[in-house]
């Protein structure tokens, strides 16, 4: 009760007029774009930008073919299935994050709190283990990741208790039993060569994806922002409490349930695609709160162009920086942990 | 109305820009092979085609001068076929590392420049160092289908083939090099001189059936305890000398091992891998951390050795001089059966028939490890 009598006043002491906040997000738009074109021309091999260009404007127009066709291949081959896979991979995860830290009204809360990446880890090392090909590993990851799910949300159901410390307290439950079967696979996996690509795929890395990949998570990626951003405003009612949601009429049952299931369908989306990646859901909420405040009408979109910008910074900055790739979760980490940092102590803990 | 306009205009170039990534993403393929085959047919008429271990058809130019060799053996196998190293232009750390410690080194010398940082010692290649080489090939192991679908993507056709567990595999991967790099007559040369030793050491079978078999410890890497496994081919040669292998229960070719299963399982002879700086003399001496190897059968009785490295390492189920360490082994196990090998003359007959090289005997010395037996 408290702090939802909290949240409207703060609310009234941060919020931004609505130019500014469309100002903000066109901004954000464009600095996405502009960040997507300086990661193609960014990489080991050397391109020119004038030659991205015409590489570009030759499939909408004729023009004359000055460039070694390995650019082409690189360009299209190589960077922009991981622009394109990193900026949905980011702008999901971050989505996921915000939502999850609404509907469980708590902002320390990322999209690993139901246990879905130690799941969808234990599917892709049992696939590996299997021996089974890229899609056998997504498909795995992507369906123990949902399995895990349903299992922390049936356990609240069996202890007929539906509150969400409980919901909470399952989710340590099942991420303790698949991270220990975690221990088991990776015991068993050859040394010399599955074990690499288990810890490999731990730890996250876009190195590896192809179009197909992307194609197949695209769909889903987008079915789930699109249901998530039409019901923003619900969320913001459902941080308000329980009892509260209930008086305005919200079917709380519900609207907690499709915003879990969105949500967890875009982390397993990301996660099948790139492996898991910590970090990224817990800190961009928090960043875009600095900006736009707690409004989840406002804050969804934000966090997701800030997420997509943040895994496309990440994303360059491992494959350019030396020759050997660095997953994805180490970057994320040793800038994203300080980073959160930085946010809070400007925020001086105001977890509103 | 500013801001709408700027909406506007934000809008028309993000569709534009998108429209055209769209396109290229599904237009690359089409337009990448018109223009792949339009510049390989002014340049290069002639392509062979040959079927890998995947049982793909793949086309390669006539000559390759460009090859990137992800397997660490692969190496010295298609160094051994081409009789020289001047169209290798990539190959992983690990090999170079076997290069450096081998008699390749002095052998040659065009390999010392060869670009190394292109794959990490997980094996993960990345794919722009690779674009940057722009290889005419790519020889790999199976079992990569995402690593190999980049290559392609990139232009780069890939030979693959199965790491061998047995003679036939080997001789496999043989065969199929010698296809890829058009040196069938050396690679027939080659596998001639294999055939000539499994023949040998199968006329010397009835013998071996009465003899102990003598349990022998193949090491893969020593601080971790890591052991050739009983489905490797290195089990598989100590079953055809007479001898006997660890169990393990795995399918791949390594597995880790206690020292308890060790000490149960007391080995007569241990073989000391090129992978690691381990001598004899550290386990005469008791010198390995955390293991104690002085109860040891092989210790108590001085029969610890290191496997030789001629032109790279022996011991991995994928060498070339894989005949040497056969013979070599055999006459470590049974030397009353096996007396007529003369190791020394095989090590400077392999170098004199397919390198025209003379080796010293200070090269069989150090092929053989001498120094590390009194």
């Amino acid at each position: 009760m408290n702090s939802s009598n909290r949240n409207l006043e703060n609310i009234e002491h941060e919020v931004l007029s609505i130019t500014k906040y469309r100002i903000i997000i066109i901004v954000m738009i464009f600095t996405a774009i502009l960040m997507s074109v300086i990661a193609l021309c960014l990489g080991r091999y050397k391109i020119d930008i004038l030659d991205i260009l015409k590489v570009f404007m030759s499939k909408i127009t004729a023009v004359e073919h000055r460039w070694d066709p390995m650019t082409e291949n690189v360009i299209f081959s190589l960077r922009l299935p991981r622009i394109i896979a990193s900026l949905l991979v980011g702008s999901a995860l971050a989505l996921s994050g915000v939502t999850y830290q609404g509907v469980f009204k708590n902002p320390l809360v990322s999209p690993d709190l139901l246990g879905i990446s130690s799941g969808a880890c234990v599917g892709a090392a049992l696939a590996i283990l299997l021996g089974f090909g890229s899609i056998g590993i997504q498909i795995s990851a992507f369906t123990l990741g949902i399995v895990t799910v349903i299992l922390t949300t049936t356990i609240p159901k069996i202890l007929k208790n539906d509150s969400i410390t409980m919901l909470v307290l399952s989710g340590i439950i099942i991420s303790g039993v698949m991270n220990s079967i975690m221990g088991i696979v990776k015991y068993l996996a050859d040394p010399e060569t599955q074990l690499s690509a288990i810890t490999y795929w731990q730890m996250g890395s876009l190195a590896k994806v192809v179009p197909q990949d992307v194609l197949f998570t695209v769909p889903l990626i987008l079915i789930s922002t699109l249901i998530l951003m039409l019901i923003r405003w619900k969320i913001n009612i459902l941080s308000l409490g329980d009892s509260e949601a209930k008086s305005l009429g919200l079917n709380i049952k519900l609207t907690r349930g499709i915003t879990i299931i969105c949500s967890t369908m875009l982390t397993a989306c990301a996660v099948c695609i790139c492996g898991t990646i910590g970090w990224v859901g817990l800190v961009i909420p928090h960043l875009g709160r600095m900006i736009v405040g707690p409004d989840n009408v406002r804050l969804l979109p934000i966090s997701c162009v800030l997420g997509g910008m943040f895994m496309l910074f990440i994303d360059t900055l491992a494959r350019v920086i030396t020759n050997v790739e660095i997953p994805l979760s180490i970057l994320t980490g040793l800038i994203g942990a300080p980073f959160y940092f930085y946010i809070l102590s400007k925020q001086r803990m105001k977890l509103s | 109305m500013k801001k709408k306009k700027l909406k506007l205009i934000a809008t028309v170039v993000t569709v534009v820009l998108s429209a055209s990534m769209i396109g290229g993403c599904t237009n690359s393929n089409s337009k990448l092979n018109d223009e792949k085959t339009k510049e390989t047919s002014a340049a290069t008429n002639v392509k062979r085609t040959i079927v890998d271990s995947t049982g793909e058809k793949i086309e390669l130019p006539e000559k390759l001068e460009k090859m990137a060799i992800l397997p660490w053996p692969w190496v010295s196998i298609i160094y051994t076929l081409e009789g020289s190293g001047n169209n290798i232009i990539a190959m992983p750390k690990g090999a170079k590392d076997g290069y450096d410690m081998s008699i390749l080194k002095n052998m040659a010398p065009e390999l010392a420049d060869v670009s190394t940082d292109f794959v990490d010692n997980d094996g993960n290649v990345n794919m722009e160092t690779m674009a940057n080489l722009k290889p005419d090939a790519a020889f790999c192991f199976t079992g990569k289908e995402a690593q190999t679908e980049k290559f392609k993507s990139l232009g780069i056709p890939v030979v693959q083939v199965k790491s061998a567990k047995d003679m036939k595999g080997l001789k496999d991967i043989i065969k199929i090099t010698g296809e890829a790099l058009g040196k069938e007559d050396r690679s027939k040369k080659l596998l001639e001189w294999y055939d000539k030793t499994e023949k040998y050491i199968e006329s010397k079978q009835s013998k071996l059936e009465n003899v102990e078999k003598y349990k022998v410890l193949n090491f893969y890497t020593t601080n971790d305890m890591k052991m050739y496994s009983k489905s490797s081919f290195n089990a598989t040669i100590n079953d055809m000398l007479g001898g006997q292998s660890i169990n393990t229960t795995t399918n791949a070719g390594t597995a880790n091992v206690s020292m308890e299963e060790v000490l149960n399982y007391n080995p007569d002879i241990i073989l000391i891998s090129n992978f690691d700086d381990v001598v004899p003399d550290d386990f005469y001496n008791n010198k390995l951390p955390g293991q104690d190897w002085s109860k040891v059968s092989a210790v108590v009785n001085h029969k610890v050795y290191k496997v030789p490295c001629g032109i790279y390492r022996m011991e991995p189920p994928n060498s070339v001089e894989k005949p040497i360490y056969m013979l070599w082994l055999a006459s470590i196990l049974h030397p009353d059966i096996f007396s007529d090998v003369n190791i020394e003359k095989e090590i400077s007959n392999f170098l004199k028939e397919f390198f025209d090289y003379n080796a010293t005997q200070d090269d069989i010395d150090k092929v053989l490890h001498k120094k590390l037996y009194h």
